[in-house]
């Protein structure tokens, strides 16, 4: 499922993240976003999310929360 | 004219060339604002 | 010797430069305040030894692979001109994120130093850092940092291992398993070789996927209900301390010593003086420069309460708000960045659009960041609002956000003109909220006073010195009679552009020539205004006029009403700024067909909308519409039907690109 199905306060595995460009890929890589990796929902805030990866907290709009499969 | 009014021209070219001195300096120094020197302090990318 | 600063966004890179070198360079906390690097020298009483050091200040990166333009500045730089130590800067409370960017560091050559900073937030949520065991596993030394003390913050130990580390030239880089992967797989190699050392050296007592009181606090001030309203509060607040509640009483008092300064040197030339020559320098030189200064203090208290908004963590958020509305303009919130900076100048904000990676955004932002009212346009807000509407906050805040709602517009006009239908994803780094430093604060704003009255002192003197000289003599260069003053230089230069003006309410000389002085700097335009009304004290003519005592005896003297005064506001705010700005605005844009459709857009949008204010405020308060209706009318059809038809152009072309990466 995709992370924006994803429960609050829930933690997931990330499995993949698809449908967006490479670059962006490429970038929440470098963010520690790989597959394997925890995530945390900490809050949902209409069309924002924010999330919890390797001791961090972002904002990530719901596009991304979709292309984000846990 | 009288001698006063050359002391006040006088005054009034020493601000303007100081003035001007300055703005000079600072356009070396590759400042685009004088006196801010926010965005190109030892900007070493400038082309 | 040189060491190059690097770590991730928001470590406080800046801050310890700041802290090393002695510097005030513009830190905030939050990601990518940083776009440029800057070099400076190692103080003194931190360098024990003995040798040259300078220091290189890096935008933040997260990795070695460059992702957005300010972090392969980082990379080049490293690669290229190979400093002799880095200092890597390592957030402590963030060592998982962190030490994937080390590892990469450490496999360069180049001597590396860890500066675990922010060691008090980490202490404070009992987060324990085993810094002998993580010198140990990467092979290179760390020292814990505080940056934001001036004592005792280990910023002595960093320079001195620094030094140390230069000469040894014996790291070796951490064994990492890669066991043949590359790429991705390998990368994903050393984050699980990260985790190892994390998990070794790092004691958490609370887990950073818990809930906090700053994420209860984020529900609420990022929440879509609250967040526009308490961001419209917040700024409401910062214009009324500036403007309204404390600024003026401090301005009152500067502008009677600059009064007192005047009334000095009058008194000092006597009356034997040319009248002329003692105007240029009463009226041109001290008056228009006075008139100037004289909104020093407006200005100090909103860098001030701006810096201290910076610092605390709160722009983050405000990113997170805008967001969901610049999405729908083609942009987002990452935008938002580039527009806060800009509040203080236009120029550092243009540059920091650069962190935009699309390039579409990027230029979009670089020439929509200029409507945000910068600190050279406060003293023309100030003005306006104190001479024709009693010094109110809400004139400055409603320009702030109109400033907003014309980036919104203009964002889609420009989007709709490319053809542009892309989605834009949307990530920011939230930084912890924490107290602002006053000291760091108040750091900040002396650097800026002191910018702004070198400005004053330097261009702002010389062109109110011209625009005096230039209204005392006519082209015959006889002296120009007081009751006739429309025989001036200036005046026969200005009129012909009044002309145009008549449909925006001002279509007086001495209001065109303040408008064109004012893209040299827009401090100009009070300082023009100034000169040509002979006033030397805008501040305390506020005063009286709040008082109910002289009632608006400037907005007699400025032959406008207040409807005039505010399309004359709109019309400076929103025209094309400064040149430094406009030169700001085609580096970044870095095409001349967008630079100079930006030059006409803004212009475009400056006059439309103070035609739109001028005659929709007087058709309202008198019930007629004003003067140049039918001209001013053919102008703004032209230019909207011109625009109209560049949108309608850019609709047929709907290329439908990819979803593009905004960070």
């Amino acid at each position: 499922m995709s992370l924006s199905n994803g429960e609050l306060r829930e933690s997931y595995l990330i499995k993949a993240i698809e449908s967006i460009d490479q670059e962006m890929t490429d970038f929440l890589f470098s963010l520690g976003f790989y597959s394997g990796q925890k995530v945390t929902i900490i809050s949902k805030l209409a069309s924002n999310y924010i999330i919890n990866v390797r001791d961090a907290r972002y904002s990530i709009d719901k596009e991304l929360a979709q292309a984000i499969l846990v | 004219m009288s001698y006063i009014d050359f002391i006040v021209i006088g005054v009034i070219a020493a601000v303007v060339a100081l003035a001007i001195i300055k703005m000079v300096r600072n356009k070396r120094r590759g400042i685009k604002c004088s006196g801010c020197e926010g965005c190109t302090k030892d900007c070493t990318e400038r082309k | 010797m040189r060491i190059a600063l690097t770590g991730n966004p928001n470590s406080g890179k800046t801050t310890l430069f700041n802290a090393i070198t002695g510097k005030i360079e513009h830190v905030g906390n939050w990601a990518g305040v940083t776009v440029e690097m800057k070099e400076g020298k190692v103080k003194p009483s931190l360098n024990k030894s003995g040798l040259q050091m300078s220091v290189v200040d890096l935008p933040g990166a997260y990795s070695i692979s460059p992702y957005t333009k300010e972090e392969s500045v980082t990379r080049d730089y490293i690669t290229n001109e190979r400093p002799d130590v880095i200092v890597n800067i390592v957030d402590s409370t963030n060592l998982s994120r962190s030490i994937f960017f080390t590892t990469q560091l450490l496999e360069l050559n180049i001597p590396v130093v860890i500066a675990l900073n922010k060691s008090d937030l980490s202490t404070k949520k009992k987060t324990m850092i085993d810094t002998e065991l993580l010198s140990r596993l990467l092979q290179c030394p760390v020292v814990s940092t505080i940056s934001t003390v001036s004592s005792k913050n280990g910023l002595e130990k960093l320079v001195s291992e620094a030094a140390r580390v230069s000469q040894t030239k014996d790291q070796e880089p951490p064994k990492i398993n890669f066991s043949g992967t590359k790429g991705k797989k390998a990368d994903v190699r050393r984050f699980e070789f990260v985790n190892e050392i994390v998990q070794m050296v790092e004691k958490r007592e609370i887990d950073s996927a818990k809930q906090t009181r700053q994420d209860k606090a984020d529900r609420i001030i990022a929440s879509p209900w609250f967040g526009i309203p308490i961001f419209i509060g917040v700024i409401f607040v910062v214009f009324s301390i500036s403007q309204a509640w404390v600024g003026p009483w401090l301005a009152g008092i500067l502008g009677g010593w600059i009064d007192a300064f005047y009334g000095w040197v009058q008194g000092l030339m006597g009356s034997g003086v040319n009248p002329v020559v003692s105007a240029l320098l009463l009226d041109g030189i001290i008056g228009g420069v006075g008139a100037v200064i004289g909104f020093l203090p407006l200005i100090m208290l909103l860098f001030f309460s701006l810096a201290l908004l910076e610092d605390c963590g709160y722009m983050a958020r405000v990113a997170v708000i805008m967001d969901r509305y610049f999405k729908k303009i083609g942009l987002s919130g990452r935008s938002i960045i580039p527009m806060v900076i800009g509040t203080g100048c236009a120029v550092p904000g243009i540059m920091a659009s650069r962190t935009i990676k699309d390039e579409r955004q990027r230029r979009t932002t670089a020439m929509l960041t200029p409507f945000m009212p910068c600190g050279a346009k406060l003293p023309i807000i100030a003005l306006f609002a104190g001479i024709f509407f009693g010094g109110q906050g809400w004139i400055g805040t409603s320009m702030y956000f109109l400033g907003i709602v014309i980036i919104a517009l203009g964002g889609l006009m420009i989007r709709k003109m490319n053809g542009d239908k892309s989605k834009s994803h949307f990530i920011i780094e939230l930084p912890e909220y924490r107290i602002p430093s006053v000291k760091r604060a108040l750091l900040s704003v002396m650097n800026r006073s002191k910018a702004f009255i070198i400005k004053a002192g330097t261009i702002i003197l010389i062109c109110n010195a011209l625009v005096q000289l230039l209204q005392s003599f006519n082209w015959q260069f006889q002296v120009v009679a007081a009751s006739a003053p429309e025989a001036s230089i200036l005046a026969s230069i200005a009129t012909p552009l009044a002309v145009v003006f008549i449909p925006l309410g001002f279509g007086l000389w001495q209001f065109a020539a303040a408008a064109v002085t004012g893209f040299i700097a827009k401090e100009n335009v009070v300082g023009t205004l100034a000169v040509c009304f002979a006033i030397t004290n805008f501040i305390n003519v506020e005063e009286l006029s709040l008082a109910g005592g002289a009632a608006g005896d400037v907005s007699v003297v400025f032959g406008i009403g207040a409807v005039a005064a505010l399309s004359y506001l709109v019309f400076n705010l929103f025209t094309p700024p400064c040149f430094a700005a406009i030169g700001a605005m085609r580096s970044e844009i870095g095409s001349r067909k967008w630079f100079f459709g930006a030059i006409g857009f803004q212009l475009g949008m400056g006059y439309t909308l103070a035609f739109l204010v001028y005659q929709i405020g007087t058709l309202a308060t008198t019930g007629e519409l004003g003067g140049g209706f039918v001209g001013g009318l053919i102008a703004v059809v032209c230019i909207v039907g011109i625009v109209s038809y560049l949108m309608i152009r850019g609709g047929r072309k709907t290329v439908a690109k990819p979803a593009k990466l905004s960070i």
